[in-house]
This record gives C-alpha cells, sequence and structure tokens, in this order.
C-alpha cells in the first residue's frame, strides 16, 4: 500500500502522496502550509478570511495579498474561457439558496431562493497595487477554482520542498508534479471522492498534470420542498439542470481541469463537443448512469459508475 | 498733478467738482487695473518657476493604468502569468491501468 498523509482543510478531505516515501513528511507540511494559506484568503466561511472582508466591503476597494490577487485571476480566467458559466460572483447565489455556512452545518431551512450571479465583469482587479473592488451586494465565491488552485500550488511547492514526485488531492481534485512513479498515479474515478477505493469506477494511471471531478451526487441540501446540489448556473442562480451527473477532467493542471469538468456540469449537453474541441481527455456520467468519453479518454467498456 | 478741466462759459463750481471726481475715479481705475495685470503676471511666473523646481527635486515614477470609473474587464489588468491563456491539455493523457489505485477522484 502506498504511504500517504490525509486530513481536513477547506471542508473536505485531503490526501499527500510522494513517490519517495521518506519525503512525505516535507512534502505533507508544505502542503499544509499552502492550504492555511489559501483557507485564510478565500474561505467564505470564516470572518477572517480576505473574500469575506472584500464581501462585506460594501462597495469599497480593498487592499489583498497576491495570493487573493492570484486567486481572483484565477477566478476570472475561468468565467472568461467558460463564457460565464462558471462565475466567481456567485457568492450571493449560493447564500440564498441556503449554502451559507460550512456545508457539514447546513440544516434544513425556509423556502429556497434563487439570484443570478452578481456578474463577473463587475469585479475590478488593480493587480499593479493589489486591490479588489466589488459593486455592493456582489459576492465572491471561489469554491470552484480556489481548491484546485490551491492543489496546484502544494503540488508544486511540495515537489519542490521534498524533491521526487507529489500526488495532491483535495477533495479529488487532483495535481501532480515533480517526478510521477514509473507506471504513473494511479487514480480510482468514482463519483464521490470519499469512495472506498476499491469501490466502483474506472482505474486510470495519470502520469502528469491535474485531474478533477464535479459532481451534482454530492454536496446536495433540501430546503422547504426543493432539493439542491452545489453547482448552481450563474445565469439563474439555480442549480444547472441535470444532463451529467459526474463529469472528469484530466488537463495540464488541476485548475484547468476542474474548470472544465464545473462547466461541463452547467453545460450540460452542449459539454461532449466543447470538451472535444478543447481537446481536454473527459469521462461524463449521464443522469441514467450511460458513460460518455470525449477527447482521448480511455474508453473502458467494463468501467461502472 | 491734478488735470486741468477746461473752463466753459455756465459752467459752475458744482460742475467743475463733479468732473474732477469723475476723473479721479477713472485714474483709480486705471492703477488698479495695472496692478492687477502685474500681480497675476507675477503668480504665472512664480507658479512656473515652483513647478520647474518640483520636477527636477522629485523623480516620477509609472502608474499602471490599471483602473478606470467605467469598470472594465478585469482580465486586462491581470498580471500576464503562464496560466492565462486557453485550458491546457496535459503532456500525456490518462491510460487504463490494471494498477491498483491510491487515490480516488470524486465529486466532492
Amino acid at each position: 500500500m502506498t504511504p500517504l498523509v490525509t486530513w481536513r482543510a477547506l471542508g473536505t478531505t485531503v490526501i499527500v502522496l510522494a513517490s519517495e516515501p521518506p519525503e512525505l513528511p516535507e512534502a505533507a507540511a508544505t502542503v499544509h502550509r499552502v492550504l492555511d494559506e489559501i483557507d485564510h484568503a478565500c474561505s467564505r466561511f470564516r470572518a477572517d478570511s480576505e473574500l469575506c472582508r472584500l464581501n462585506a466591503a460594501g462597495g469599497s476597494s480593498v487592499r489583498v495579498s497576491r495570493l487573493f490577487v492570484r486567486a481572483t485571476r484565477c477566478a476570472l480566467r475561468a468565467a472568461r474561457l467558460t463564457d460565464g458559466d462558471l462565475d466567481p460572483t456567485i457568492g450571493s447565489s449560493l447564500r440564498a439558496a441556503g449554502y451559507d455556512r460550512d456545508f457539514a452545518a447546513i440544516r434544513a431551512g425556509g423556502p429556497v431562493r434563487f439570484r443570478r450571479a452578481g456578474g463577473w465583469r463587475s469585479v475590478e482587479l488593480d493587480d499593479a497595487h493589489s486591490t479588489v473592488r466589488l459593486p455592493p451586494g456582489v459576492e465572491l465565491d471561489y469554491g470552484a477554482t480556489a481548491k484546485a488552485l490551491a492543489a496546484d500550488i502544494a503540488a508544486e511547492a511540495a515537489a519542490r520542498d521534498a524533491g521526487g514526485g507529489v500526488l495532491v488531492s483535495i477533495g479529488g481534485d487532483i495535481a501532480t508534479a515533480g517526478t510521477p512513479p514509473p507506471e504513473g498515479w494511479p487514480v480510482r474515478i468514482a463519483e464521490d471522492h470519499s469512495s472506498p477505493i476499491d469501490g466502483p469506477g474506472q482505474t486510470v494511471a495519470l502520469r502528469g498534470g491535474g485531474l478533477a471531478t464535479s459532481s451534482t451526487t454530492v454536496r446536495r441540501w433540501k430546503r422547504g420542498d426543493a432539493e439542491v446540489h452545489h453547482i448552481l448556473d450563474p445565469e439563474t442562480g439555480r442549480p444547472a439542470r441535470e444532463c451529467w451527473r459526474t463529469v472528469s477532467v484530466a488537463a495540464a493542471c488541476c485548475v484547468d481541469a476542474n474548470i472544465a469538468s464545473t462547466a461541463a456540469i452547467v453545460r450540460g449537453a452542449r459539454a461532449p463537443g466543447w470538451l472535444e474541441s478543447i481537446g481536454l481527455p473527459s469521462r461524463l456520467v449521464a443522469v441514467d448512469g450511460a458513460i460518455s468519453f470525449a477527447a482521448g479518454w480511455p474508453e473502458d467498456e467494463h468501467s461502472s459508475l | 498733478m491734478s488735470p486741468r478741466l477746461p473752463r466753459s462759459p455756465g459752467s459752475g463750481p458744482a460742475e467743475i467738482a463733479a468732473r474732477r471726481a469723475v476723473m479721479a475715479r477713472d485714474a483709480g481705475l486705471a492703477r488698479i487695473s495695472a496692478v492687477t495685470r502685474w500681480i497675476t503676471a507675477g503668480v504665472v511666473a512664480l507658479s512656473g518657476a515652483l513647478a520647474v523646481l518640483a520636477a527636477q527635486a522629485f523623480h516620477g515614477h509609472t502608474v499602471s493604468n490599471t483602473s478606470s470609473t467605467t469598470p472594465s474587464p478585469v482580465t486586462q489588468s491581470a498580471a500576464p502569468t503562464s496560466s492565462q491563456g486557453d485550458l491546457q491539455q496535459a503532456s500525456q493523457a490518462p491510460v487504463q491501468t490494471p494498477a491498483a489505485p491510491v487515490v480516488v477522484s470524486g465529486g466532492s
């Protein structure tokens, strides 16, 4: 069994693997440090985070850290590349829909409300002066990209500090750096990152870059009579219509994989053609369980959910 | 020197006094106008001299034009990084493997 270090952070499970087991403790320590910094910058659920401070600024410009600038650039790039299917101004939409605290603490409440995203083009980032300004009432949520960015930064830093190859998984969003094992990193593709490692799914070897899976089967909650999942369509503020329940994508880094997998859920029937056109290997599970592959993802006739 | 007033037949002392007052007023206004012109010229010259002095004393720096009164697409103001372009493919696509998995990728 491959040695690993695991703990909980950013509201999910973190796993660190190293190709050279003696380097694992140092790699894990580096990942710990990076995740602490990301959490302090980008958490929507801790009042002292930079993101919460900005959301509460009421239209004023706020000076932020370089890490927050980077996370903001990342989120806005995701919005631009997906024509707004991922939108960092989805914060108030998530809050209105009832996702207003750490997911583990969400309880059944009053009727759900839907509110479209504030619009990513309204975010004013002054890179040179490290300031960000939001129009009053607009709230950010970097959930779609911050975890993936954390995985990428952490894997790079850990590989640099510890040497050898490193794999970092944050809630199933995976980044690799350094020299991988000779046969690659064997990764089980499933609907839920907390599934047993020998549970249903397909196993692929990852030789570099990142891999992300987005799914509507996790982080669901009830408000009134409505059952809601966490991937909202920014255009409407409603949960994305479920054409695909799970999408996995491989890319050069975890951020790019995550952007594509999350946008594919929002794009629905248009997703396979889009993924094919941008050449990102993908595995899509339809609501009825049928599995499709795009852009060179290894097809496995025996693959199950 | 007081101006000489032309004497005309029938002009009385009251009229002469009134004319003198008018001429005195005109002369005063002319002096005020001249003083104002000199003061204005002096202020302009002093401002120019101070501007030259300040420009020589403090070296300038470039200010990034990243914000404006009209919100612009922020990607324009983002510093270029390796990840500003299109979504990037991995150098190698994942391949099917019979190996035992070490980690699970799934929704969270």
